[in-house]
């Protein structure tokens, strides 16, 4: 993160830039409400190959402001390794003012005699407590990864909001600390940081003690009031096992003993102490800690790596439909027939036919039939349905055979029929098979708000098919109203108009 | 050799909501013309489905076959040799009449030919009649399984079971119910289930494009909770101070809060339609009860929250406007014990906002304005409608987004969520606290989460308890 390791440890090369951009572009959207309109960044995204992440990607870098962000990380990482390197500069000054203290003191207040136990814990004891501290924390859930680490983090964060508070620097500082949380990487930023710092804090010291040792002559001692001489013998015994299995001479039993305050020491033993010593300060001090912060930047890393983007943020999802569009258009493959021939043309033909009044219907739903074929009288023929071909085909051959020829020809549809040009042909044909005029009566109206269907719309549609077919004349009539006989009065309000059109 | 991208023709009587079923499944609502006519569409248009931006179905929308009985009338006029089957329909697609009087029939007879499979769409109001018996008998010449899809069939009076027992007297056993206008993901599911039953070979890319499909909506589900949910926790969490003695101040700064919020709900709002894509906002908002991209009724009245079946608040009674409530601790209880309770805890836990700060402004003469407990839940309730609404509409569907809907009783009297009564106490959750011009700070601790754990809580609350789940 703040660290340059970031940038080396991703799989792809900027792939977590990438996403820390796309981050800081969304935040940027989702307070102005919209989303950058660039229609070049638009066609990145769209182009990108890949699911939804990596499209918003694309597009977020493409765009000016993703641009300006991918910079300000960049300086933004390079504030934060020069502020790395500061505070491991200090630490290290720590690390050896605090060894010099300590030789310091020894040469002056106590003749070069050092209590190597004194020394140890001197340089190693506080150190020790934190990382057990540290341990202990990183056990809970909601740790933040060492107090040290979060300083800086913290100290570089507000160092480069500062230099500009509204502009990108500050919108870059507020994306990447949000996607540290969401990755759960922002503690194992702040550990890795906190153990570099002990790392150069256990380098100065060991430096610092490298250099007294060299160049000053010191006593070992040692001494108890309360334990007795095998405890000491037993602790250095211990100390002293990784050490010697690489090789290193420490100080053995009898040295120990030889050690104690009191007794003439050995000149022999200063060497296998300060070897001891400063191996201390080596495998108990800088190596856990280097480890530790090489464990850190790997589970940074890891988590910086594998964290996809959240891509349940509305501001995210609101960009899929444009940057992953779920359909694609072919355009028209096959082009329209040109306009639509007419069929007939509408006709006005009085009644003059002596026959009765022949009744058809098409398409009628079963339970309208019934009271249609109960009109059956004198002057009312019933036909009955022309619905399927064989109806049809009979119809016409002998509707012109009819003699007399009936007085009007009445063809009942419903109004919850879509009129189709198949019936359109059908209603010219049986015009133009026949001397008489054609009427058509629809039904259904009062049925169509249950079904959801507009009566006005239909009726439109059927009249012009009407039109096309050369109907004569065209009523919209419930199916109830012709039960009760009233299609009587509708033939009558026909008549009436046909002669009244005629004269 | 086998094409890359299996080809559906979508076929049908006219009018039978072809176009429609295409809109919904290319979730594309400028996609051909729609109309309750015949002949509506009179050419072939064709789409392909994507999954991250590969094709993997192509989609032909065709016109209406308006005059079956004419072609086997045709046929039956022509009889060519006995045994040809499928060859008889090449025979009537070369002939004049094919590009003549049955142009419209002929390109549908060749695009299903052309395809893998059709879709063949009926009205399922319709009674099943002879021409549409004879439709089926012509697209058989085509020697392509064909999937009968019901449409239709959320609305009242159909007739599933006379279709179904038609069409299976014809042979197809694999029927498809689909309605174009009120969508069902579930429905979606088993279309492409039902493709992949007739076409094995088809059944990894219908797999993935149903998978894709399933995943889609749940992300936008889950962005549009949480929506809801960042909605509900800026208005749970503003606050406005007024000055308790000066009345033209104070009746000042209660409807500058009031017209805050109503604005931030107009925002959710329109976000929320935003995510669903349903062809821009200017088609959508007059298609919505919203006026003017608003709702119909105020947030601030009475009728409003009488329209969810909630009773105002008592703040209204101490002095605030309605909708509003004074500070629990300057006037009593008005918010609840519950919000009492999140605030103390607030405050006990170091929030800088808390009770302290409370007690301080008390003292200087200022009180604290809140949004109330109705309000909060009549803003719930909204969004939940407005996203049942959305979620139960298919691209087809050209009416007005119809919001009738039963409420969700958790909303309507259960407590609030615990995460609402938390963020009473978060003044700086809200962005209706916070000025425009103000720099990016850091992301308030909590807020997110807070925001994703209620989206989750209204995520619940979007099914209906116990029923259908996804
Ligand atoms: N209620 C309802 N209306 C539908 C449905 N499908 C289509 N429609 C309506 O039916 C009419 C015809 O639709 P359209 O897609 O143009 O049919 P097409 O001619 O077969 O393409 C339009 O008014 C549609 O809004 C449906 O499933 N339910
Ligand atoms: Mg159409």
């Amino acid at each position: 993160m703040l660290s340059p390791s970031a940038n080396t440890a991703c799989s792809a090369p900027g792939a977590v830039t990438g996403r820390i951009v796309a981050e800081a572009v969304r935040r940027h959207e989702e307070r102005a409400g919209a989303p950058i309109d660039e229609a070049h960044a638009w066609r990145q995204g769209h182009q990108a190959s890949g699911g939804l992440g990596p499209r918003i990607v694309a597009r977020a870098v493409a765009t000016r402001l993703g641009a300006q962000v991918a910079q300000s990380l960049e300086r933004l990482r390079g504030l934060a390794a020069g502020a790395t390197l500061v505070a491991a500069v200090l630490a290290l000054i720590s690390g050896m003012v605090a060894a010099g203290v300590v030789f310091g003191a020894a040469a002056t207040e106590a003749r070069g005699q050092l209590n190597i136990f004194w020394v140890l814990s001197s340089l190693l004891g506080l150190q020790t407590l934190l990382l057990l501290v540290w341990a202990v924390f990183m056990g809970l859930p909601r740790s933040r990864g060492g107090v040290l680490g979060q300083a800086l983090i913290g100290a570089t964060a507000s160092l480069a909001r500062r230099a500009n508070r509204d502009g990108v620097h500050a919108l870059t500082v507020v994306a990447l600390l949000g996607w540290l949380e969401r990755t759960g990487s922002a503690r194992w930023a702040a550990g890795m940081l906190t153990h570099l710092l002990w790392v150069a804090f256990g380098v100065g010291a060991l430096l610092m003690s490298v250099l007294a040792l060299t160049f000053r002559q010191y006593d070992f001692v040692w001494g108890t009031t309360l334990l007795g001489e095998e405890s000491f013998v037993a602790l250095v015994a211990g100390m002293g096992a990784l050490p010697s299995a690489i090789g290193l001479e420490v100080p053995d039993a009898a040295l120990v003993s030889a050690s104690r305050i009191g007794i003439e020491s050995m000149p022999a033993g200063r060497r296998a102490w300060s070897t001891l010593l400063l191996a201390s300060l080596l495998v108990y001090g800088i190596v856990p800690r280097l480890g530790l912060a090489l464990v850190c930047r790997w589970r940074l890393s890891r988590g910086l790596r594998t964290t996809g983007l959240d891509l349940q943020a509305p501001g995210y999802q609101r960009l899929a439909p444009r940057l992953m569009p779920v359909s694609a258009s072919l355009g028209v493959v096959d082009p329209a027939p040109a306009g639509v021939k007419a069929v007939g043309t509408r006709g006005r033909r009085p009644v003059t036919g002596q026959g009765p009044v022949l009744l058809v219907w098409l398409a009628l739903e079963d339970d309208c039939r019934e009271p249609l074929e109960g009109l059956a009288d004198a002057r009312v023929q019933v036909w009955g349905s022309v619905d399927d071909r064989r109806a049809q085909a009979r119809l016409l051959t002998e509707l012109p055979a009819l003699a007399p020829p009936p007085a009007v020809v009445v063809v009942v549809s419903s109004l919850l029929r879509t009129p189709d040009r198949h019936a359109t042909t059908l209603l010219a044909q049986v015009h133009s098979a026949t001397p008489a005029p054609v009427w058509l009566v629809l039904t259904g109206a009062d049925r169509s708000g249950g079904l959801g269907i507009d009566p006005a719309g239909r009726a439109a549609a059927w009249e012009a098919v009407a039109a096309r077919a050369g109907i004569d004349a065209m009523v919209v009539e419930t199916a109830e109203a012709a039960a009760r006989g009233r299609l009587e009065t509708v033939f009558a309000r026909l008549a009436d108009e046909e002669s009244a059109g005629g004269a | 050799m086998a094409p890359e991208v299996l080809r559906v023709a979508v076929v049908g009587h006219t009018n039978t909501g072809k176009t429609s079923l295409l809109r919904t499944l290319l979730r594309d609502t400028h996609f051909g013309e729609v109309r309750d006519a015949p002949a509506t569409t009179r050419h072939v248009e064709g789409a392909q489905l994507l999954v991250d931006g590969r094709a993997l179905l192509a989609l032909y929308d065709t016109p209406g076959l308006e005059d079956a009985p004419g072609i086997l009338d045709w046929l039956e006029a022509h009889p060519g040799d006995r045994h040809e089957g499928a060859r008889s329909l090449q025979r009537f697609l070369d002939t004049p009449e094919a590009a003549g009087r049955f142009e419209q029939e002929a390109k549908v007879l060749r695009q299903l030919q052309g395809s893998e499979v059709g879709l063949y769409v009926i009205d399922a109001r319709e009674p099943v009649l002879p021409k549409y018996r004879d439709e089926l008998a012509v697209l058989a010449l085509c020697a392509r399984p064909l999937l009968p899809v019901l449409n239709f069939i959320a609305g009242p009076g159909t007739r599933v079971a006379a279709w179904r027992e038609a069409l299976a007297e014809l042979g197809l056993h694999t029927v498809i119910e689909f309605d174009s206008v009120v969508f069902d993901a579930v429905g979606e599911r088993r279309l492409f289930e039902k493709l992949s039953s007739v076409l094995d070979q088809w059944r990894g890319p219908l797999g993935e494009l149903r998978a894709a499909r399933e995943r889609d909506a749940r992300w936008r589900r889950e962005a549009a909770t949480r929506l809801a949910a960042d909605l509900l926790l800026d208005v749970a969490a503003a606050v406005a101070l007024v000055d308790a003695d000066d009345e033209i101040a104070r009746s000042r700064d209660e409807a500058a809060l009031r017209e805050q919020v109503r604005e931030r709900e107009r925002r959710c709002t329109d976000q929320v339609i935003e995510l669903f894509a349903f062809g821009g906002v200017e088609y959508a908002v007059d298609a919505l009860p919203l006026e003017d991209g608003r709702w119909h009724t105020d947030l601030f009245t009475p009728e409003a929250l009488g329209e969810y079946g909630l009773k105002a608040g008592r703040g209204a009674g101490v002095g605030a406007a309605a909708g509003l409530a004074v500070d629990a601790l300057s006037a009593g209880l008005t918010l609840g014990v519950g919000t009492l309770t999140g605030a103390m805890l607030g405050a006990l836990f170091g929030d800088r906002h808390g009770l302290g700060r409370r007690l301080f402004n008390r003292v200087r003469g200022y009180r604290e304005l809140r949004v109330d407990d109705a309000t909060l839940r009549l803003l719930a309730l909204r969004q939940r409608r407005l996203l049942r609404a959305l979620e139960r509409r298919g691209h087809g569907a050209v009416a007005p987004l119809d919001t009738t809907d039963e409420l969700d009783e958790r909303w309507r009297s259960a407590s609030l969520p615990r995460v609402l009564l938390r963020a009473r106490a978060r003044p700086e959750w809200s962005a209706l606290n916070r000025h425009r011009a103000e720099a990016w700070s850091a992301p308030a601790a909590g807020r997110d989460e807070a925001c994703v754990e209620l989206a989750a809580q209204l995520g619940q609350a979007l099914d209906p308890a116990g029923a259908d789940a996804r």
